[in-house]
């Protein structure tokens, strides 16, 4: 089976010929599909980067990204619509990532209104059911959509940054800590939401976190980077339980909710 | 203290509004009727702001005067904002080449002032409420470019916007769904400003006579006239018409920013 994503010694790096900075630094690795994948690493690892790479925002430096087998640049513009087509985000601030000035129905409903997604949804009712249905699939009540998302508390926002990348029915989630932003007692509720998504409709969850017990609660496979490179890949319990390095034991020492979580 | 601004602002913009509209049915005296018996008149029971040298009535004049300053104002900030916005917002979405070009453009504009560009107009094509209102119109466009350009890019800074170009988007959709709404609050405070500084530039340009022609009342005229044939009064009272216009919709301006803070949007 191929691969979702296979990153085959990736750079990318930002700002001039001289003064350039590696956000990702030489980087190969295969993301399997179909898998709830946990990214970790401190801030200014790459991960974010990462993300976008993965979401078509940026293209490598250099280096080749092939997406289910196939070559990824700017030379194949199908591949790449065909590859934003299939993924959704969701962001770490859901107060920066909501538009405002926008009723909630609109902002869940937007991705609906691209180019792409004209056949499948061609009529305002069409829309307006499928905004309803992934409301109703977040928990919210449908008459949140006539709302502002200052009317809501940050989990509520965060579910209604989870309804709009789950609108354009993606077949992968990629989440940029999606619960970091968020009062530590309403991250569960999120990251379990997150959990029965992914289950339900089957998509392949990619998500970004600083917080390894975050990974613990979610992800089957964790990838450990530092400074744009790779430290460790494998199965998180695995990862979690019995690190290679030393860089991923000072990570999991340096989050103390871990061995608390466990115990609970 | 906020509100107490914007009230303030809202109250005396009216005020200027009222004084234009009642003129256009109704003043105490006809605003063009000369009577040599009337000559320099005190402020009094039967002329409420006195009388100028040819003892035509002061408060007639004042209100019938109110009609060009809003005409001409509203008329140069729209056409301000009609060409700026777009340029700024369009620039402000991140259009690197073409986008230097119009800041320099409007940079070298903004060096123009509005003075400038009346007189030439007026040297061309003879001077003119029109040829005025474009001239200020034309000179207050780069204000325009360089507010919406500012703003735009701190909305495309915002992550709403990298989803919206994830999901889809097209560069008009993101400028007219996220980013027109967004600075739309800045925009209208801008506009408030704008105006106030166009009453004042309008006052200047009919003082020098490169607006309305002589016998259309208006504020700059009526003190040009008081400064030739020595008059305290006659000088007093439009000047104050002129700041009292430009306190207000400054007030607005104001008023309006502070009430539509976003800093504010979220407690209320």
């Amino acid at each position: 089976m191929t691969a979702l994503f296979e990153l085959d010694d990736v750079t990318v790096s930002f700002g001039g010929r001289r003064r350039a900075t590696l956000a990702l630094d030489h980087l190969s690795l295969q993301l399997a599909a179909n898998a709830r994948i946990g990214i970790v690493g401190e801030s200014g690892s790459g991960k974010t980067t990462l993300l976008k790479l993965l979401a078509g925002l940026i293209v490598p430096t250099m280096g080749t990204l092939r997406f289910r087998g196939q070559v990824l640049d700017q030379r194949s513009p199908q591949l790449m619509s065909d590859l934003r087509r299939q993924v959704a985000m969701v962001f770490q601030d859901p107060r920066s990532s909501l538009d405002p000035r926008m009723r909630v129905a609109a902002i869940v409903g937007e991705p609906l209104l691209a180019k792409a997604q004209r056949s499948v949804f061609p009529t305002a009712l069409s829309r307006r059911r499928r905004v309803d249905e992934v409301l109703q699939a977040v928990d919210l009540p449908t008459a949140a959509g006539r709302l502002y998302p200052h009317e809501f508390s940050g989990g509520e926002r965060q579910r209604i940054a989870i309804a709009r990348a789950l609108a354009g029915a993606p077949s992968i989630l990629l989440a940029d800590e999606p619960v970091s932003a968020l009062d530590v007692s309403v991250r569960s509720q999120v990251l379990n939401l997150l959990n029965r998504l992914t289950d339900d409709l089957g998509f392949s969850l990619l998500l970004v976190t600083h917080d390894l017990s975050v990974v613990r609660h979610s992800c089957d496979q964790l990838v450990v980077m530092r400074a744009g490179r790779l430290v460790e890949v494998g199965g998180s319990s695995q990862v979690l339980s019995n690190p290679m390095t030393d860089y991923t034991r000072a990570l999991i020492a340096a989050t103390p909710r871990l061995s608390l979580q466990s115990k609970l | 203290m906020k509100r107490f601004t914007l009230i303030c602002g809202l109250v005396m913009s009216v005020i200027v509004l009222l004084a234009g509209v009642v003129s256009l049915l109704w003043t105490p005296y006809p605003p063009q009727a000369v009577s040599a018996a009337n000559r320099y008149q005190n402020p009094g029971p039967t002329h409420w702001l006195g009388t100028d040298a040819l003892g035509m009535d002061t408060a007639s004049r004042l209100m019938v005067g109110a009609q060009t300053t809003l005409m001409v104002g509203v008329l140069a900030v729209a056409i301000a904002a009609v060409v700026g916005v777009p340029f700024g917002v369009f620039i402000g979405l991140g259009h690197r080449g073409l986008g230097q070009v119009v800041a320099r453009a409007s940079d070298i504009l903004y060096a123009l002032p509005a003075v400038l560009l009346a007189i030439l107009l007026a040297a061309s094509i003879g001077a003119s409420i029109w040829t005025a209102t474009i001239a200020i119109g034309v000179a207050t466009v780069p204000v325009f470019i360089r507010m919406s350009r500012a703003a735009t890019i701190t909305v495309m800074e915002q992550e709403y916007i990298l989803a919206a170009e994830l999901s889809g988007a097209s560069r008009l959709a993101i400028a007219r769904r996220h980013v027109l709404p967004n600075i739309a609050p800045m925009l209208g405070v801008q506009a408030a400003a704008s105006f106030s500084m166009a009453i004042l530039a309008e006052a200047g340009l009919s003082y020098l006579g490169l607006s309305a022609p002589a016998t259309v009342p208006t504020w700059g005229g009526m003190l040009r006239d008081a400064s030739v044939f020595v008059s305290p009064w006659q000088v007093l009272i439009p000047g104050l018409a002129i700041v009292w216009a430009v306190l207000a919709f400054n007030l607005l301006g104001d008023g309006m920013r502070d009430y539509l803070d976003p800093r504010l949007s979220e407690a209320r």
